[in-house]
Formats: C-alpha cells, structure tokens, sequence
C-alpha cells in the first residue's frame, strides 16, 4: 500500500464501519483516479478535511437512523400508556361518576369534575383522536399543551389550596414525561391503538380484581392500597416482557417497553416513597430499575443486546 | 417513488451529478470530471461530497448502484440514473430554464427603459 493511500484509508476512518464496509475501496479507489490524473503524490489538505467533515456526518446519521425505530417505537408506547393513564384518571379521579359521595367540596371542583386539571386528560384524549386520525402535528401540540397546564397547576394548588385541587403531583409529572416522550417520534395509529386499548383493558383487570378482593368503592384515588399495588407491578411486568421478548429474538419492542419500564418504575418510586414510604412498592420499582439495568447489560454481553437488535434496516449506500 | 427532493430545490453539485448520469453510467472519478466539464470547471466535487451526494441520490430512489468492476488493482463503482431520477432532473431544468427565461425577460425591459430614459 502506498503512503498516499494509507493517508486516504486513514481519512475515511471517520465514516461509520458498515458504511466503511460497503464502500471504502471505492471511495478510495475514486480518490486514487483523481490523484494520478492531476500528478499528485499527497494528500491535499481539503481532500482529507472533506471526507473527514461528510464521515463525521455520516456517523452522526448513522446514528440517529439506528435509534429512529426505537424512539418511535417508545413514543407509541408512551402515547398509549399515557392515554390509558389520563382516562383511568378522568373517571377515576376526576369524574368518578360511580361514586355515591362527595369527595371534594363543591368550591374545589369544576362542573361534575373534582379539578381543572381534567383539561390535561381531555387534552390527551384529543391527543389520541389526532394521531389515530394522522394528524401527527396536532396531537403533539395537544400533548405539549399538558406540560405547561400540569405545571401551572401544580403552582397554584401549592400557593391556593383551599381554591385549587388536582391529582398528586408525582401523577401529574409521570404524566409530563409520557407526553414528552410521545412527542419525540413519530408514533404508528396502529402501535397507539394497541397499546392504549392493551392497557386500559390490563388497568381495568387489575382494578376489578383488586377491587373485588378489596370489597371497597371502585376509585382510584392515591391512597388506595391496590393502586399503590398496580402502579409498582406495571414496571415489573413491562420489564419482565421486554426480557421474554429479548431472549426470545423477538426483539423490535424489548427495548421501548425497557425504556416505559424504566420511566414507569421512576414514577412508582417517587410517588410509592412520597405515600407509603414502607410499602413494598418502593422495593418492586427500585427493583424494575435495577433489574432492568442489569438486563440490559447483561444481553449486551451475551450478544442479545438491545441496542443491536432494534436497529431499522441501514441504509443502502450503493 | 419520485424521491423527498420533490419539492426541494437540488443544489448545483447534485444537478450536475445527476446531468452526467443522464447519457449513462459512470463510475466516480468520472462523474467529477463531468461535473467540472459541464460547469466550465467552476464545479470541483470533493470525493466526500460526491459520494454524500451519491448516498442521498441512492436513498431518494435517484440513483442506483450499476455494478462494481476492479480495475488496475482499483475498485470502482458505477451509478445510473433511475426513471424517478430523470423525473428530477427534467424538473429541476426545467425550473433552471424557466428562471433564466424571466430573467432575461426583465434585463430586456431594463434595457429599454434604460433606452427610453437616455432619449428623455
């Protein structure tokens, strides 16, 4: 190999390996054409300044592409996790049409609803109607719109609180996160759909059966015992899944559902520690977390991981 | 599909890569030596940019891969022009063409007013 192409092979070290794979000896090929028909022995400075600028680039793409399948496949799942949160919380929390008694003073509720904040819920379910619709734009700015309502509302209960109620504020955060998330992909109406109708249907199940064994009132309000259950077991169970899904190769989902795990045992944490500091919830979330940690370097180890097993199709680049 | 360059304007270097496919395939140092010809040398494609070029042209549908040969120990790749590619090429001369057209158009009437200001 000759110095001058040396130099070039050296140059083209800043293009992601697959790209490398598929095209440095053409490139370098092209490189070495173009440097016998003008009589040159070295490098010239832009040459290399140019390749080395279109391989950073390259690298950067690459790596966006890689996780575009994922991030889009975790907005779904935040879209329809917090869509199925925000109606559990309309009728659970808000509207609780089923229940005989009062539960807030009539000057702290709004219309039938226990707070404003419902307007966080309708939001979502606008939200839902839009991307299902394929407006995409629209359902992300009624999404966007719940972060600057929580927090609005979450000030005021704070400095007016006999005026002002709402749903816990770690809810109402947890919230927040899943509207980011879903904001940050483009979300499939088919994956929301699915989704959104496997955890309502789940919550409900849960909820009857807890309720049941309870003998209690269904609501879902925050000091109830099986919620604090429910909360703390979903992050398990999305981590639990997403392990089943990995090892068995089944892998286009394990990754966003780790990622929901995660976020959600983030929230359970925080709210179980905040309500119920001895409770087992905290154990089971923290748990989720590391488990999940643990998990997801474990399968990177053994070859299984989810970082390359959620890859989209590369690109063709010749 | 006709390619996501269907309502962007093509900047000049990817015009001329896709003007010297046009009469067929040509592997890359002779796609950079046509793209300086056209331009009257004013066009200098970096190898880099030729071949960032050439990924996007691949990924729009553009252009496609026409067969690798080895050559004096080099290898090279040739690319071809695909029927989406022509339809972007015909369009974006078209435009190119229609520009000129109104420009011309306007230094025409500038000269005759100009005419008409120096008779005044």
């Amino acid at each position: 190999m000759s110095p001058l192409e040396a130099t070039y092979r050296r140059a083209v070290r800043f293009y992601p390996a697959e790209w490398r794979a598929a095209n440095e000896d053409v490139v370098i090929g092209t490189l070495l054409d173009e440097a016998e028909d003008t009589g040159r022995m070295r490098p010239r400075f832009t040459e290399v300044a140019s390749l080395a600028a279109h391989g950073v680039s390259a690298s950067v793409g690459a790596f966006g592409y890689r996780f575009a399948g994922t991030r889009d496949r975790l907005a779904s799942l935040a879209f329809g996790a917090g869509f199925a949160l925000a109606l559990v919380m309309f009728f659970g929390t808000e509207w609780i049409p089923w229940y005989p008694e009062e539960l807030y003073t009539p000057a702290e509720q709004v219309g039938p609803f226990a707070s404003a904040t419902v307007l966080v819920n309708v939001l979502w379910f606008a939200g839902l109607m839009f991307a299902i619709s394929g407006r995409r734009w629209l359902a992300r700015v009624a999404l966007l719109l719940t972060v600057p309502i929580s927090v609005v509302a979450i000030l005021l209960v704070d400095l007016v609180p006999v005026l002002w109620n709402r749903p816990p504020a770690t809810a109402l955060a947890f919230l927040m996160v899943l509207a980011v998330l879903a904001s940050l992909g483009r979300v499939a109406r088919r994956d929301v759909t699915a989704v959104a109708a496997t955890v309502v249907v789940a919550f409900a199940g849960i909820t009857a059966l807890v309720a049941t064994m309870d003998g209690a009132p269904l609501s879902w309000r925050p000091d109830r015992a099986w919620v604090i259950a429910a909360a703390g077991w979903w992050p398990a169970l999305l981590v639990l899944v997403s392990i089943v899904l990995n090892f068995t190769r089944a892998t286009t989902w394990s990754a966003p559902l780790l990622g929901l795990g995660i976020v959600w045992a983030g929230y359970s944490t925080v709210a179980g520690w905040a309500q119920h500091p001895d409770a087992f919830i905290v154990v089971v979330s923290a748990g989720a977390i590391s488990l999940g940690a643990i998990v997801g370097l474990a399968a990177n180890l053994f070859g299984r991981g989810y970082q390359l097993r959620l890859v989209a199709p590369q690109p063709k680049t010749d | 599909m006709v390619s996501v360059m269907t309502n962007d304007e093509v900047r000049e270097p990817t015009f001329l890569i896709l003007a010297a496919l046009a009469d067929g395939k040509k592997h890359g140092y002779a796609l950079i030596k046509e793209a300086a010809e056209m331009s009257e040398q004013r066009v200098q494609l970096k190898v880099g940019t030729l071949y960032a070029a050439l990924d996007r042209l691949t990924q729009a549908g553009s252009v496609r891969s026409a067969g690798d040969e080895v050559v004096s120990g080099r290898h090279r790749r040739y690319f071809e022009l695909t029927s989406d590619g022509a339809v972007v090429l015909e369009r974006e001369a078209a435009r190119l063409e229609s520009n000129a057209r109104q420009a011309r158009a306007r230094l025409k009437t500038r000269l005759a007013i100009g005419g008409q200001e120096s008779l005044a």
